[in-house]
């Protein structure tokens, strides 16, 4: 192979060894590129002297081990990061050698910078994704780096032995956290059971929902319930199917059309089940239109326009935005407000409730959603999780005094105990 | 003075609505030409991609909006491009919002074409991926692990763009393009755990959810909006890279003027809500 | 029993385990949460087949009764029926028909859509930002200072402007909204909580 020359290697931040996209595509071998003399011109030209060699660092201080907090099938090779500006280092690369028993040949399993000082070797990296190269758990693996531009050079052999962890120790703050609340909500729920009513505020827009319907009723005109864009998955969504279940009670009992357009399949399904409960169980089932919860469109302007299409036509008395609303939120409410309709809306997503503030008569913020059924119910036990949730903001607010307090006064330790790996 | 009060506390909202329709039109009629002055976050940006010239490593931008949000995202994808291709950076395309594949596809193509780019060697469009989370991670590793071919089907290995290109460590600088939360979910399961350099470019009204990660350093810089874009044109124009604005620049003085147009209702609302107030505490007395 | 009790259990041990899996990273465990998300995709393919014969039921029924606006119902039920088709046809690839539909007829009509805000956004703040009390005079402020600070005009008139806008964006809006993230998220936790342990059972119909 040939030697670069120490002359001929231009600093790394200049890209010398990557090519100008646009350039062909030559082999990446050292020494290409150099401007070596034919034989005649070596005839006439005076000898180039020759310059001192690049002396390609092995790595330092290399140690292989498990990969802390996977599933397994893992190993990771580290060694200390060269200094910056280290131009021996910013033209070497190493393959990686791996075996497993003794007997075993040495198996090329990758290759990587010098400069990176960490390589992972792990079973989705594996070549073809074979699981014959993969890292088996339990066994004892050999690593050692080869230079490539100088394959005499090797560094020592170190081993280590992969196997999956049943705890990722850098969650362990969340799992703590996680502990505390769920703690929180058991004992309040536990104490709305036995103990007094609990107070909590009231939310207009909450209060508001009786009335609102009974305004439908009054007018002959039917309520629109609108459960957001958002998936199933979305905790808004889950919030808005269970808001859906009191007021498709109401309307039952009073006898109002109930239209629930829908944007995603899945969300239907559980639409048109939540409202057919609830007229069952208000002893209507005959009143129950199955063609009122429908699925509208999946792409969401489209479901915007088909929504405010049927505000325009069907004229709605009420209408309730409950669940994940993304930019078609003030479309459909400013479209609602200009039929005249009484709107409630409640949203999780931060960025659309100044629409829905500026275009809706009633607006829950926020984690209102999430209480809306508690209130609506009436349940205790409800109630009492809502207690959990205040008590957590306390404990909540005193952490993040701890951490002002610790920033300033520069302590780390406390800092690093709420830190997220 | 009664009359007038009233007709303006029950303005029908078509007359809204004709009023921004021409302060929208009017300025692609008249163009207002007002000065452009660029963000500290938008020159952030910038000056990551302009320090990309000559390393050879590409700009690797996240496709990540659709048809509804082009108009703000869009020019700023064309300018970033124009960019990168004005400083022979290879470009590199990817996407992980499936309604917006075929856009992305036909800005990059466009904005090569225009600048005579070829593909496989200036720009790559990789195309759809579905589950991000893994394939942010698996691009940690290395990128073929989830992209084995392009969106036209041609295997990585054949393209001599992508032989330069294996994992984080190779990408220049990274931009998430977006009107969604997508621009987020990269610093969430990429620079978080992985540390690259990356900046978000989202529509105006999410902008301003994502200043804490330039605080933070997670993001290197954001393009909010057609005003950011607006202000990235006008830094490559000052920079000598272009000799002309934009289409966000364009729109720009019809914003403007759409919302002094706005201002403009608020304040007639309010005197005429006021004078409202005001007659009724008369008639009180 | 089978309506009620057997879905909250099922709730309960599929929930119980998605939130334990963020704690253990062990293959086994992060293998069955992969099937999982696989097969939340498969039905959600499922329900779209349910979902789509429920526009066409809908829009039927419509055509059929002749109601306010039946037209646009069969403008509906035909282009649903004609983009099948040809993207079954055609295939989906650039340059078919189908990608021409996307490109030419969806994607300006999405933006044509989504171009309405900015109408809406007027009206909505005529009719909205009154200074009827302290609260809403300072929203109406903040709100004109932001629209004059966000564009060049801003600048134009002073440079004060831009940086009053930042700095309501930087910091009290910044503020107020990890607020109200921070309630969402204990929120979102307390909601996944009681259906997990079945006490919300409204997504059931159940109270």
């Amino acid at each position: 192979m040939l030697p670069v020359y120490a002359q001929d290697v231009k600093a790394p931040d200049s890209g010398a060894l990557e090519k100008e996209p646009g350039s062909e595509e030559k082999a990446d071998l050292p020494g290409a590129g150099l401007d070596v003399p034919s034989a005649d011109e070596a005839q006439t030209t005076p000898p180039i002297p020759s310059p001192p060699l690049i002396d390609r660092p092995l790595p330092l201080n290399l140690r292989a081990e498990d990969v802390p907090n996977d599933g397994g099938w893992a190993i990771r090779l580290l060694w200390d990061k060269f200094p910056d500006g280290d131009i021996a280092a910013a033209v070497t690369n190493y393959e990686v050698l791996r075996k497993r028993g003794a007997g075993d040949d040495w198996e090329k399993v990758g290759e990587i910078k010098a400069e990176s000082g960490k390589y992972a070797d792990s079973h989705i990296l594996a070549k073809d994704n074979k699981p014959e190269h993969f890292v088996i758990d339990g066994a004892q693996y050999s690593y050692k780096l080869r230079i490539i531009e100088d394959p005499a050079k090797e560094s020592e052999i170190v081993s280590a032995v992969s196997e999956g962890q049943w705890l990722n120790t850098d969650h362990t703050i969340v799992l703590i956290a996680t502990l505390l609340y769920v703690a929180l909500v058991v004992f309040f729920i536990q104490r709305a059971k036995h103990g007094p009513k609990m107070y909590v505020r009231p939310i207009p827009g909450i209060n508001a929902v009786e009335d609102a319907v009974g305004r439908a009723t009054e007018m002959g005109k039917p309520v629109l319930y609108v459960p957001g864009i958002g998936v199933i998955e979305e905790i808004a969504t889950l919030a808005a199917m269970t808001i859906l279940s009191p007021i498709a009670e109401k309307v039952a009992e009073y006898g109002t059309p109930l239209l629930v357009p829908n944007r995603d399949p899945v969300v239907y399904s559980i639409a048109q089940e939540v409202v057919r409960q609830a007229y069952i169980k208000v002893g209507k089932p005959d009143a129950y239109v199955d063609d009122n919860i429908f699925f509208l469109s999946g792409r969401q302007f489209a479901y915007a326009a088909g929504v405010a299409g049927i505000m325009m036509r069907e004229k709605p008395a009420t209408n309730f935005f409950f669940g994940a609303f993304y930019a078609e939120s003030l479309i459909l409410a400013e479209t609602g407000a200009a039929t005249g309709a009484i709107q409630i809306a409640g949203t999780d997503q931060v960025t659309q409730l100044p629409f829905f503030i500026a275009a809706c008569d009633y607006t829950l913020l926020g984690e209102e959603l999430y209480a809306a059924s508690a209130y609506l119910s009436g349940d205790p036990i409800l109630v009492g999780s809502l207690k959990a949730l205040d008590y957590a903001k306390i404990l909540i607010f005193a952490l993040m005094g701890s951490g002002f307090v610790a920033g300033l006064f520069g302590w780390s330790g406390i800092l690093n105990l709420m830190k997220l790996n | 003075m009664k009359k007038l009060m009233d007709r303006l506390l029950k303005l029908d909202r078509r007359w809204t609505f004709l009023a921004i329709g021409i302060s929208a039109v009017l300025p692609f009629l008249f163009p207002i030409g007002l000065a452009i002055h660029p963000s500290k976050e938008v020159q952030q940006v910038f000056d990551h991609v302009q320090a990309l010239k000559g390393t050879g490593k590409p700009l690797v931008i996240s496709f990540d909006f659709d048809p509804g949000t082009d108009a703000e995202v869009g020019p700023m994808a064309i300018a970033l491009m124009d960019h990168a291709f004005l400083n022979n950076v290879p470009v590199l395309g990817l996407n992980f919002i499936y309604t917006g594949t075929s856009l992305a596809e036909i800005h990059i193509k466009k904005a090569a074409e225009k600048h005579g780019k070829e593909y496989g060697i200036d720009y790559v469009f990789l195309g759809f991926k579905t589950a991000f989370p893994n394939v942010m991670i698996n691009m940690s590793k290395d990128i073929r692990l989830s992209f084995n071919a392009d969106y036209y089907n041609k295997p990585i290995g054949d393209l001599p763009m992508m032989r330069k290109i294996k994992n984080y460590d190779d990408f220049g600088f990274t931009i998430g393009l977006g009107g969604t939360r997508m621009v987020e979910y990269w610093i969430i399961y990429g620079v978080g755990p992985y540390d690259f350099d990356y900046a978000i470019g989202c529509t105006a009204v999410m902008a301003s959810d994502y200043y804490p990660y330039i605080q933070t350093g997670q993001s290197k810089g954001i393009i909010g909006g057609m005003k950011g874009a607006a202000e990235y044109e006008q830094l490559l124009l000052d920079a000598g890279l272009t000799e002309t604005l934009g289409d966000a620049a364009m729109g720009l003085d019809s914003q403007s003027l759409c919302h002094l147009v706005v201002i403009g209702f608020i304040v007639l609302g309010n005197i005429a809500y006021f004078g409202e107030q005001r007659r009724k505490r008369k008639a009180r007395q | 029993m089978w309506k009620k009790t057997i879905p909250v259990s099922i709730a309960f041990a599929v929930g119980l385990f998605m939130a334990l899996q963020f704690f253990v990273p062990h293959r086994h465990v992060q293998s069955v949460v992969e099937e999982i998300n696989r097969w939340t995709s498969l039905i959600w393919c499922a329900a779209l087949i349910l979902g789509t014969l429920s526009l066409a039921k809908h829009l039927s029924l419509k055509i059929k009764a002749k109601k306010e606006g039946w037209g646009y119902a069969v403008i509906a039920m035909i282009s649903m029926i004609a983009t099948t088709v040809i993207g079954f046809y055609t295939g989906i690839e650039q340059g078919t028909l189908f990608m021409r539909i996307y490109e030419f007829i969806l994607a300006p009509l999405e933006a044509t859509t989504f171009s309405l805000l900015a109408f809406y956004i007027a009206s909505a703040a005529f009719r909205a930002f009154r200074a009827r009390n302290a609260e809403a005079t300072l929203l109406l402020i903040a709100a004109i200072l932001i629209m004059i600070g966000r564009v060049p005009i801003g600048h134009a008139i002073s440079e004060v402007i831009p940086q009053i806008s930042d700095f309501i964006l930087d910091y009290p809006n910044t503020a107020a909204k990890r607020g109200i993230m921070m309630g969402v998220g204990l929120g979102m936790i307390s909601t996944a909580l009681k259906i997990i342990l079945g006490i919300e059972r409204g997504y059931l119909g159940d109270k």
